[in-house]
């Protein structure tokens, strides 16, 4: 998945299901102070970052996240991190 | 902001997360009206009455009491000569059974639990150290514990990211103190592996600073926030069970109770289990996401509850909690059988009840799952008596006499639970620590309780005030905690 692919699914869940506005979705836009998103908000955002990426990070991983450009990043970097072993 | 502010409030639920967020509402001008399914509010914290026993139901044992609990109490105008607190025995607060030779009396206070430990477990002392440490570094992330701070700290991910279990190992190799720790999963209702680090440590440490009871009874809490809604002109109703939540617009329109009464308005709070608010409505309450939880949620962990009235003069008074260590087959339960002789205000020597609590799963009662209180039939009787004789006979290794000091038992199974708490999986903390967010897709809908936070009165009372904070768009930390 190419980095503007991230971007634009996950503009569109965020538009989508999580009712914000398109235009606060920048990459410097911040996801407690700019798009209202809590710490409670994150178990949410696990859910759908399974469903739309197929992978599971910890919701305590997002700690790290602040604004919508690291959340791109993270998201590419889980999904070019090699699957577990089994 | 405040004249903008809806002045009327209605509280679906009257267990402590309703009553604690409408006395908090109440006390900042709101006209609350809380609607409460059962004859008597408190939910899953409240006393009964059978004979002339009184016993509690939920929470024996209460946390972070010091922490922030008695700044509520102050904050919100409660009557305190009605509401008796006592500290559990401070050189003993838990008391852990693993065998006859090995019963371990656990003191309060970091110093203290850290000087005993290392006396019976010498070469395990600094690992012991270090597990403390590290349990004390978990409670500094929550700074006091208060809800603002609760946000995880950025170096919490490495505590979030391994089990309790993980965390125990890592620092101790003594087997049978690895078993003793395990008691910490009673708090919680799970065993080790199936806790973080991070929730451990953040109880464990709350738990070590100290344990609290009502020596008053349970119910004496849940009444005197009743009082203090109604001192503000608020309303409580029992009997009165909301079946229709009626969505108009992404609002709530009203709600409408079994007897077909209506109530109206401008804000609503679900203060119980999210699962079974879904059940009320056809409306879009929750984000996909939020609803794939809630439906999805799968934890049925309850509990075999045996009250039991005791014979005069037969089994002394306690002020700690006894934990019998038992081998459990299933694999997710904590490893203990907890025995409490629970607190009155004029306890002598001799102790009047004593209260037998294991953790179980609803899904072994799945026979009698569409039963009824009081219509569960003879086999179902029969089980509640096994039940009840095996368990008296566990707790009879820490009270030999336990059998003949009783005068009648009564017994809750995780279908008692399921039906007085409408939890639908029969969860005897709910649906606990999903973290559903406080506001919903409807305008004027709030979430709070276990769903929202943690478990527990401490974990209702944070919650509470998360979700008064998000309604009256102001923090009130400050207000609380210098109060």
């Amino acid at each position: 998945m190419t980095k503007q692919e991230i971007i634009d699914k996950t503009n569109a869940f965020l538009v989508d299901e999580y009712e914000k506005d398109a235009a606060l979705l920048k990459p410097e836009a911040r996801f407690r102070e700019d798009l209202d998103l809590t710490s409670l908000d994150y178990m949410d955002l696990m859910v759908t970052i399974k469903r739309e990426f197929d992978i599971m990070p910890a919701p305590v991983e997002m700690n790290l996240v602040i604004t919508l450009g690291d959340f791109y990043d993270f998201i590419e970097k889980k999904l070019n991190e090699p699957a577990p072993a089994k | 902001m405040s004249d903008k502010h809806p002045q009327t409030a209605c509280i679906i639920g009257g267990g402590m997360s309703g009553l604690i967020t409408g006395a908090l509402l109440a006390k900042n001008g709101y006209k609350v009206t809380v609607l409460e399914k059962n004859h008597i509010i408190g939910g899953g914290l409240q006393s009964f009455r059978r004979g002339d026993a009184v016993f509690n139901t939920g929470m024996q044992v209460l946390c972070g009491y010091d922490y922030a609990f008695k700044h509520f109490i102050n904050y919100l105008e409660l009557n305190k000569s009605n509401l008796d607190f006592s500290p559990v025995d401070f050189n003993a607060q838990e008391i852990i059974y693993l065998d006859e030779e090995h019963v371990y009396h656990l003191p309060k206070t970091r110093d203290r639990y850290e000087t005993y430990l290392i006396s019976h477990f010498p070469n395990q002392a600094e690992g012991i150290h270090q597990l403390l440490d590290a349990i004390y570094e978990i409670g500094s992330f929550y700074d006091g514990f208060w809800p603002h701070t609760m946000n995880y700290h950025p170096a919490a991910v490495k505590y979030a990211m391994m089990s309790a279990k993980q965390l125990i190992e890592k620092h101790t190799s003594d087997n049978e103190l690895r078993r003793l720790f395990e008691y910490a999963g009673m708090h919680v209702g799970h065993n080790l592996t199936f806790i973080s680090a991070l929730d451990f440590g953040m109880i464990l440490n709350l738990y070590i600073d100290g344990g609290w009871r009502i020596a008053g009874g349970n119910i004496t809490l849940a009444s005197e926030l009743a009082e203090s809604i109604k001192h503000k002109g608020g309303l409580i109703y029992n009997d009165c069970e909301v079946t229709k939540v009626h969505v108009t617009n992404k609002k709530i329109s009203c709600i409408e109770t079994v007897d077909g009464r209506q109530f109206v308005a401008d804000i609503y709070v679900c203060a119980i289990p999210p699962k079974v608010f879904l059940s009320m409505t056809d409306g879009d309450v929750f984000r996909l996401s939020t609803k794939e939880r809630i439906v999805n949620d799968p934890n049925d962990i309850s509990a075999n509850i045996c009250h039991i009235k005791l014979k005069h003069n037969q089994i002394k008074y306690s002020n700690s909690c006894i934990f019998i260590a038992t081998e459990v087959k299933d694999d997710a339960l904590p490893i203990y059988t907890s025995i409490l002789t629970p607190p009155s205000h004029n306890h002598g020597e001799w102790a009047e009840t004593l209260e037998i609590l294991e953790f179980t799963r609803s899904r072994y009662f799945e026979e009698w799952a569409k039963t009824k209180t009081g219509n569960r039939g003879e086999k179902y009787e029969l089980k509640k008596k096994e039940i009840g004789r095996q368990m008296v006979d566990r707790a009879s290794v820490y009270y030999p006499n336990l059998e003949d000091a009783t005068e009648k038992i009564y017994i809750a199974t995780p279908l008692t639970i399921r039906d007085f708490y409408a939890n639908p999986n029969g969860a005897v903390y709910g649906q606990h620590g999903l973290n559903i967010p406080i506001k919903t897709k409807l305008e004027n809908l709030y979430m709070t309780g276990q769903a929202v936070r943690f478990n527990g009165l401490y974990g209702m009372a944070v919650t509470a005030q998360m979700t008064a904070e998000t309604i009256l768009g102001k923090s009130l930390i400050d207000e609380i905690a210098n109060a």
